[in-house]
């Protein structure tokens, strides 16, 4: 075991799949030479050459088309996209082919492919490095969606997805990507790809989370049981292939949920859990599912601590929910 | 970089090429007319003819090898088969039968045939450009001596993908031909891309470029077939213009009474396989959630179930 960061465990998840693997590939705006704004790919050239860790134009859709060109030749490209505020001048590939080129061919084409892209607030970034468009990708059929929330989620889900057969969004929650340490191991190990975790164990009420707002949830349960109230933490992990069964097993535990995340409230992945919860599990509620998420505005700059969810504004809709 | 302009070899008799090259294009034109008539039957949708840019399709398809990639657009489907796929397997696709490779999911010029190395057909303009790049770029790093070609028309090349295909080629030198297919109307095509010659975009990108004359086929064959043995031996990527002028069966020296007895014989092939694919019906029901992922997700599984309650209450057409 070792001790790390998130961009630790990114850049250990890649180095890993390199090495294993000579098809797998990392691209990107300043990934090679530079080793990443973040520093995640920090080595990684020196260690296998330019050939397998590039730097690219500055082209979102020249990044992806040409991660879904290496894709349907047989190679498995690992691309970063700097930000995911960033992403939209690739979502025509992304949406359009890389999410449609197995249906569309029968399986004839795939494109095993993992779009790592940093993404949510918390930086100062203001409005074009915080958004988290979870949603939009969530939406679209043949892309799974995956959120790590610290080290150890991260290497074991990153290195998942790599391996996955099919394309993935691999949303790498940069508030904590530094700040989120923990005891991670050393060699390669997955965390199965669709699997929702317990985060912690209550009987009150369900906070559903992912990524940075699995921190806020913990320190709102860690409040909530000051004030006797038992909170139940599920992290989401994998939007998409969504684990419906553990969230609805801690709904019918608690009968209250909960549901956090930074993205605008309306159509935000909120809204579907919700609807899972209230088709599949209405009868154990004791009260309305609420949510605590950003709000239906542009990212904020100066005022983005009052935009984005965290333990306070988690533990005021518990309080409401169990005091329903 | 330099832009060339290209002529069939002085003399150029008909030869083993120029003769598949006109069945080709005859296989072509019957084709186009074979699905004009099964839209006016209702049994397709949404197949633009390939009339007037046969000349780029199959002069350049007699210059590749098995082993290249091709990538093309809503009009180019029958490519495939000139490069080798059963007609049945291709007209399947076309007509969305039980047997289709893709189980009906794409409309007819959006078919794929991957065991002759056709990408899948995507009806996006220019988003195939940069994917292209991308085989090429992987082909460059196995140092195979592969190639992929692209065609194109005024379309995409107006998009943004087309700037971003070029300059991957450009900065990676990889062995990629990009094959802009004038549409025939060259004053149109000059007010969609407002430079004089489409070729003269390549100076910028680090691209060599090439223009040809479509309606010369062989002349095409040895243009792309020079810019396939420059990508094979490290040389990068070429632009080729090819312009539409006039019909490119003229110059192959096909007489009347041949094209005749291979349009005939071609068009009885596929009114016999429409038969029979027609007979199978449609993919099962339950094929509509294959291929999303390579496994059925929870999801799938429960929404494959509804549909298929769904339909086994309402199989009658009537509310119990």
């Amino acid at each position: 075991m070792a001790n790390m960061n998130i961009i630790g465990a990114v850049n250990s998840a890649l180095d890993l799949a390199l090495g294993a693997d000579e098809d797998v590939f990392v691209f990107g705006e300043d990934v090679g030479k530079f080793g990443g704004v973040f520093r995640a790919t920090d080595g990684l050239q020196d260690k296998y050459g330019e050939g397998r860790v590039f730097d690219t134009p500055l082209s979102e859709a020249g990044i992806i088309g040409t991660a879904i060109g290496m894709a349907i030749y047989g190679l498995k490209p690992v691309p970063e996209i700097q930000f995911s505020d960033f992403i939209f001048p690739a979502f025509d590939q992304i949406v359009n082919e890389m999410a449609k080129f197995r249906y569309r061919s029968g399986g004839q084409y795939t494109c095993p492919i993992t779009i790592r892209t940093p993404y949510g607030g918390g930086i100062r970034g203001g409005h074009y490095h915080s958004q988290s468009p979870e949603a939009y990708f969530a939406h679209t059929a043949g892309l799974k969606v995956v959120i790590p929330s610290d080290p150890y989620t991260t290497k074991g889900l990153l290195l998942a997805s790599i391996d996955d057969p099919d394309p993935v969004i691999f949303l790498e929650p940069k508030r904590v990507y530094r700040a989120s340490k923990g005891e991670v191991p050393e060699g390669h190990y997955t965390l199965p790809l669709g699997k929702c975790t317990i985060d912690r164990e209550g009987t009150d009420v369900t906070i559903v989370a992912y990524g940075a707002l699995l921190h806020e949830a913990r320190k709102a349960a860690d409040l909530l049981a000051e004030n006797d109230v038992s909170a139940e933490i599920v992290d989401v992990r994998t939007l998409v292939p969504l684990d419906e069964e553990t969230i609805l097993e801690s709904v019918r535990k608690t009968g209250r949920v909960v549901i956090c995340h930074e993205a605008a409230r309306t159509c935000g992945f909120g809204g579907e859990l919700a609807a899972v919860i209230s088709e599949k599990a209405l009868l154990h509620l004791e009260a309305p599912i609420l949510r605590v998420t950003g709000y239906d505005t542009p990212f904020p700059y100066t005022l983005e601590q009052q935009y984005l969810p965290d333990a306070f504004k988690i533990f005021e809709a518990c309080e409401t929910t169990v005091d329903f | 970089m330099s832009t060339q302009i290209a002529t069939s070899a002085e003399g150029a008799s008909m030869d083993d090429d120029a003769t598949r090259i006109a069945r080709a294009i005859v296989r072509s034109r019957a084709i186009d007319e074979f699905l004009t008539g099964l839209g006016r039957r209702g049994l397709v949708s949404m197949v633009p003819p390939a009339r007037g840019i046969e000349g780029h399709l199959y002069g350049a398809l007699a210059a590749l090898r098995p082993a290249d990639w091709t990538f093309g657009d809503a009009r180019m489907g029958a490519v495939a088969l000139e490069r080798g796929l059963p007609s049945k397997t291709w007209l399947a696709q076309i007509l969305g039968t039980a047997s289709a490779a893709h189980a009906g999911h794409a409309i007819p010029s959006e078919g794929t045939a991957a065991e002759v190395r056709c990408v899948s057909t995507s009806s996006l303009m220019g988003t195939h450009l940069v994917q292209a790049g991308g085989v090429a770029h992987a082909m460059a790093h196995k140092k195979t001596d592969e190639v992929v070609l692209s065609w194109f028309g005024p379309g995409a090349a107006a998009t943004g993908d087309a700037h971003v295909a070029f300059n991957f080629a450009g900065v990676y030198q990889t062995p990629a031909i990009f094959y802009f297919c004038g549409s025939g109307d060259d004053a149109a095509d000059r007010e969609r891309l407002g430079g004089t010659s489409f070729a003269d975009f390549s100076e910028g990108y680090g691209v060599d470029s090439v223009v040809v004359d479509g309606s010369d086929a062989l002349a095409v064959r040895d243009t792309v077939a020079a810019a396939a043995d420059k990508a094979r031996t490290g040389g990068g990527p070429t632009l080729i213009e090819g312009r539409t002028t006039t019909d490119p069966l003229a110059s192959l020296g096909a007489d009347a009474a041949q094209v005749e007895a291979w349009t005939h014989g071609l068009q009885a092939e596929l009114r016999g396989l429409t038969d029979e694919l027609l007979a199978e019906g449609p993919p099962a029901l339950a094929s509509l959630f294959d291929h999303v992922f390579a496994e059925l997700t929870p999801r799938l599984q429960e929404q494959r179930a509804q549909l298929e309650s769904h339909r086994a209450r309402f199989a009658s057409g009537e509310i119990d």
